[in-house]
């Protein structure tokens, strides 16, 4: 049998070489072998940027870069027994796999660490400080939630999102053990009726994404909207009209919404008219650079004011499904 | 001063469309020939030659003793950059390192065990050779396919975290030198 070669003792320039020669799955399998291994992963600062972690029968960890990365790695993580019934506490993983998708798959005896301590050495070897998404893909979850949130209560989690098949009690249950997430991201027919969901409606989420066509047939009505206490807000529901959009305007004017910075309102098929969206309202027209990834051109704004101060520009921009009323708030006077 | 080989030539290619000729002396007194062109993908040697100001015509009788690099690994030197001497410049890296795919000749090249892949990456190192040391750690970051944490461990020879705290131990209770 050969010797070993003794990777550490290469010239620096040589380790990082062989490094960058490995999949991203077996870059994490190298980390994880001493801290020395994990320090020079890291200090190769490698273009990894977003953690997801995914809770449904097991727990998942999803690693990709902002743009998307060819090198976007799935871990998975295995209970000793599989088909235990919930509710579970967070399990010492058995077994691993690592993915990168549709090229090479790694499987191993998990190294001892627990699912926290594999976020932590994750996040440790590609600087990643954030959880950019800790999405539920069950009806029910099948973990104690007192568990779930020991184990990832203590991470900066930025977005909660829910996938087509959770409830909205396991929705609610979550929202109440992850306080600390700031945006909300439902693709999920069990928000299709606002009314059941207020109280998350009213609170001041950074972002609050709303409705989808494949998942959803979003019921949303003006009263909604003004309930609505985000930030950035995004709807798309059949029940949107350019109506609806026109009267909302009017009650922003009026001081409704006061922290809003952004609305997207997502038409589909419906006919949008732009003067039945500015009917009434007293506006300026201006040029503006169009939303990011809705083309090149300078669009059409018209700037409205609030009673006090506060310009907010309205733009209709054509999208592939239809069109999209933007209302940016730039500046207060 | 030209030094005298205490061993035959190694004539590893003849080089019949470039009469520039060099001839480099390897630590065990190993003695090659090299082209201009193949021995400019060394940064070192080039260097080397640039600042001894050695010409087409007084190249071969001044050869160039390089005391790092062992005969085996030169004649391995010498053969990859006789090879690839009119090689079109790869592109930066980024993905291309983690993507590219190592030419058969080189595959065969480079199958040699990790003591020989070990010393052959330091002398590509001291040369300055960006090609080869490509090439030898590609074959290197390979051995890392569908491999544990475990496995890894001990085809690299990684240290444990406690053997690492050891030796950092004794290496801090052996005394200092004294003066």
């Amino acid at each position: 049998m050969s010797t070993a070669l003794p990777l550490l003792d290469l010239p620096n320039k040589a380790l990082e070489l062989v490094i960058q020669c490995m999949e991203y799955t077996e870059t994490v399998g190298f980390s994880l072998t001493s801290n020395k291994t994990k320090e020079s992963v890291r200090s190769l600062k490698l273009n990894m940027e977003k953690i997801d972690l995914r809770v449904n029968n097991i727990i998942t960890i999803r690693l990709d870069s902002e743009e998307g990365s060819p090198s976007a790695m799935v871990w998975r993580f295995y209970p000793e027994e599989e088909d235990s019934p919930g509710p579970i506490p967070v399990y010492m993983p058995a077994r691993v796999t690592g993915e990168i998708t549709q090229r090479s798959v790694v499987e191993y005896q998990n190294p001892g660490l627990q699912i926290q301590e594999w976020v932590e050495h994750l996040q440790y070897i590609f600087s990643i400080e954030d959880i950019q998404n800790l999405s539920f893909a069950e009806e029910n979850c099948k973990f104690d939630w007192n568990s779930l949130k020991d184990a990832f209560g203590k991470f900066k989690i930025i977005t909660l999102f829910f996938h087509d098949v959770c409830s909205l009690e396991c929705a609610q249950t979550a929202l109440r053990h992850f306080p600390s997430a700031r945006n909300v991201t439902p693709f999920n027919s069990s928000f299709n009726d606002p009314s059941h969901y207020r109280n998350i409606l009213i609170q001041n989420w950074d972002l609050l994404v709303l409705g989808d066509e494949q998942f959803m047939s979003l019921k949303i009505g003006l009263d909604d909207i003004l309930l609505m206490n985000s930030r950035d807000i995004t709807i798309q529901s059949p029940t949107l009209t350019d109506k609806m959009v026109n009267r909302f305007f009017k009650h922003w004017i009026r001081g409704s919404n006061p922290r809003m910075e952004l609305a997207r309102f997502a038409f589909g098929n419906q006919v949008v008219r732009k003067e039945i969206v500015l009917k009434g309202l007293e506006y300026q027209e201006v040029t503006m650079d169009p939303m990011e990834g809705e083309g090149e051109e300078e669009v059409q704004g018209y700037e409205i004011r609030r009673n006090d101060g506060t310009v907010g520009t309205i733009s209709i921009e054509p999208t592939d499904q239809g069109c999209d009323v933007y209302f940016q708030i730039f500046e207060l006077f | 001063m030209s030094v005298e080989p205490e061993v035959p030539i190694v004539q590893v290619e003849e080089v019949r469309e470039n009469p520039v000729l060099y001839k480099i002396i390897s630590s065990d007194n190993h003695v090659f020939t090299i082209s201009e062109h193949a021995v400019k993908l060394s940064k070192t040697l080039w260097d080397l030659i640039t600042n001894l100001g050695l010409t087409a015509e007084n190249a071969l009788d001044n050869p160039i003793p390089v005391e790092n690099v062992n005969g085996k690994n030169m004649e391995t030197i010498v053969q990859f950059c006789e090879r690839h001497k009119y090689d079109e410049e790869e592109p930066e890296y980024t993905n291309y390192i983690r993507e590219f795919v190592l030419p058969e000749w080189d595959r065969q090249l480079l199958s040699i065990d990790n003591e020989e892949l070990f010393q052959l990456i330091l002398a590509t190192n001291y040369l300055d050779i960006q090609k080869l040391m490509d090439y030898c750690c590609r074959v290197i970051g390979d051995m890392a396919k569908d491999k544990t944490p475990e496995e890894l461990r001990i085809i690299y020879g990684i240290p444990t975290d406690a053997e690492d705290d050891a030796l950092e131990r004794s290496a801090s209770d052996s005394p200092g030198p004294s003066g």
